[in-house]
């Protein structure tokens, strides 16, 4: 194995997989702040309230069962009617994991986060009382999201 | 009139469906891209075995919800063999337990199949089992047991219930029109199966038919497991002669950050024996061995390592046992295990590269390593 990746050829590869490494490691550093398997950060979810912040560890441990958190939070869904029927559909997908209950509890957090998108993306989210960004006003708590009417 | 009332009934249901559809449609379109680059240091000219270099894998998906009883979904793929349509379907559902979907669908089988867009899974390949052309000596393989994703027309019975709020059973079962091959083939031929030339319909008046079966248990909070069992069996020739079974097993924990998912795959296929065995075959034929089996398996494991690097392990084999063709370069048994090791770097939240490397050990052929680099978008 040592001298077949001692040829030319595997020495030129190494090395360009090395130089694509640290540019991209840079080009990370420059950008935004992004939280374990895609989702929210540390910093970002912090600054929930303790109710939302509960819903985002029921969201982040169940969306992340199939696909990368980076899906949901990207995803134009502005409307928690449209989440609501998403979610379902998500829910109903084998071995998602997802009870009726842990349903509502994603939703909770998704009605928080159209509701305050922007501010959460840029860096600059809402404070909560005891944190230390108190200088940004605190929106209105989410709404609970129950279940609609007939279902 | 047994008939009609049962239409009545299926409408009755729709009909509330029906009528908030009217009032709001809901789309989401959502995709992904995955540029990779596959480079095979242990030998100078690899395309002889393997697409090495560059390929590209887009997909685009447009779900659309009508009611909360019926919704329909598009997706469109981009690969190596250029446009495919990935998902055409229709869901009709009548409760969590009783869903009807019909289209161009993918039949559920096993744990893979769930995550096989690039975008959902940490490798830039499949594993081996469910590979679909990325892997070192493709062509005397022929593929995998089930490259995946397996998209077909037909029609799927679904449904999941829940047992309290911690144990979740999943079920379905389908009728589509399954794998395609020549008459007398040695194997299913996966280009018939899935190109447009020969067109999209059934090649032998027969359904091929599947199911699944999945029990998924939620152990606290940061733990939980599913265990699946697939199968699924059909014709592939046009005189519905030659018959090929497949079934699976797949196992997934998650502990803590830890996720691990496993699966073991078995596919029994019939071929032709033609009109002199004698010269056909590699080995002395025996008529009751006309078929081979393919099996194989993957454990992979994956965890976070900080916010922004993941790091994943996957071990991987397949094994095929039973006659070849005479100019085939594979023996009676012949086997592949590869060993690969890989991180996930998230540049940011929907953009990720991939770096993995691999070493694949061969009973046929020299060993070989493998480097993968890629970048996955998805929006």
């Amino acid at each position: 194995l040592t001298t077949e990746l001692s040829t030319p050829r595997a020495a030129t590869t190494w090395r360009g997989v090395l130089l694509w490494l640290l540019a991209l490691a840079g080009a990370g550093c420059a950008l935004g702040a992004v939280g374990p398997r895609g989702g929210l950060s540390d910093e970002q979810v912090r600054t929930f309230p303790v109710r939302v912040a509960d819903a985002y560890s029921v969201f982040s441990r169940k969306c992340s069962r199939c696909h990368s958190l980076a899906r949901p939070l990207s995803a134009q869904v502005k409307d928690i009617e449209h989440w609501r029927e998403y979610v379902a559909r998500m829910r109903r997908q084998p071995g998602s994991g997802i009870s009726p209950e842990d349903g509502e509890e994603i939703l909770v957090f998704l009605k928080y986060y159209i509701d305050n998108r922007s501010g959460i993306e840029d860096k600059a989210p809402p404070a909560v009382e005891g944190s230390s960004s108190a200088a940004v006003e605190r929106p209105a708590p989410a709404e609970p999201v129950g279940p609609k009417d007939g279902r | 009139m047994m008939g009609a009332s049962r239409i009545a009934l299926v409408l009755s249901l729709m009909l509330p469906a029906g009528a908030a559809g009217a009032q709001e449609i809901e789309r989401n379109l959502a995709g992904s891209a995955q540029l990779d680059y596959l480079a095979v240091p242990t030998t100078p000219n690899a395309r002889g075995f393997a697409f090495d270099g560059f390929t590209t894998e887009l997909a685009l998906k447009l779900a659309v919800d009508f009611s909360s009883h019926v919704s329909a979904n598009v997706k469109i793929c981009y690969g190596c063999h250029g446009f495919e349509t990935d998902m055409a379907f229709v869901d009709i559902r009548l409760a969590d337990e009783l869903n009807v979907r019909v289209g161009r669908i993918n039949p559920q089988f096993g744990d893979f199949p769930l995550r096989h867009d690039p975008a959902n899974h940490k490798a830039s390949d499949k594993p081996l089992p469910y590979d679909m052309g990325r892997m070192l000596h493709r062509p005397e393989w022929n593929m995998s047991i089930l490259p995946a994703p397996y998209v077909d027309n037909g029609a799927e019975l679904s449904g999941t219930h829940w047992f309290g709020s911690d144990v979740q059973l999943d079920y379905a079962a389908y009728a589509v029109s399954g794998f395609k091959g020549s008459s007398g083939g040695f194997d299913l031929d996966f280009v018939q199966s899935r190109s447009g030339s020969l067109y999209y319909v059934d090649n032998n008046s027969e359904p091929a038919l599947g199911g699944r079966l999945a029990l998924t248990a939620n152990f606290g909070d940061s733990a939980n497991a599913t265990l699946g069992f697939s199968a699924m069996w059909g014709h592939y020739d046009p005189e519905r002669k030659l018959a090929y079974a497949i079934g699976g097993t797949d196992l997934f924990l998650r502990l803590g950050p830890l996720n691990v998912h496993a699966e073991y795959l078995i596919r029994r296929t019939e071929f032709g024996v033609g009109p002199d065995p004698t010269k056909q075959f590699r080995y002395e034929f025996d008529p009751k061995r006309n078929f081979f089996i393919k099996d194989g398996f993957y454990v992979e494991g994956e965890v976070p390592l900080g916010a922004a690097l993941e790091a994943f392990a996957r071990f991987d084999g397949m094994r095929r046992t039973g006659n070849v063709p005479a100019s085939s370069p594979l023996r009676s048994t012949s086997a592949i295990l590869r060993t690969t090791v890989g991180i996930n770097y998230l540049i940011e939240r929907g953009l990720r590269v991939k770096l993995s490397g691999e070493y694949w050990d061969f009973s046929d052929f020299p060993d070989e390593v493998a480097v993968h680099l890629g970048i996955v978008a998805n929006f």
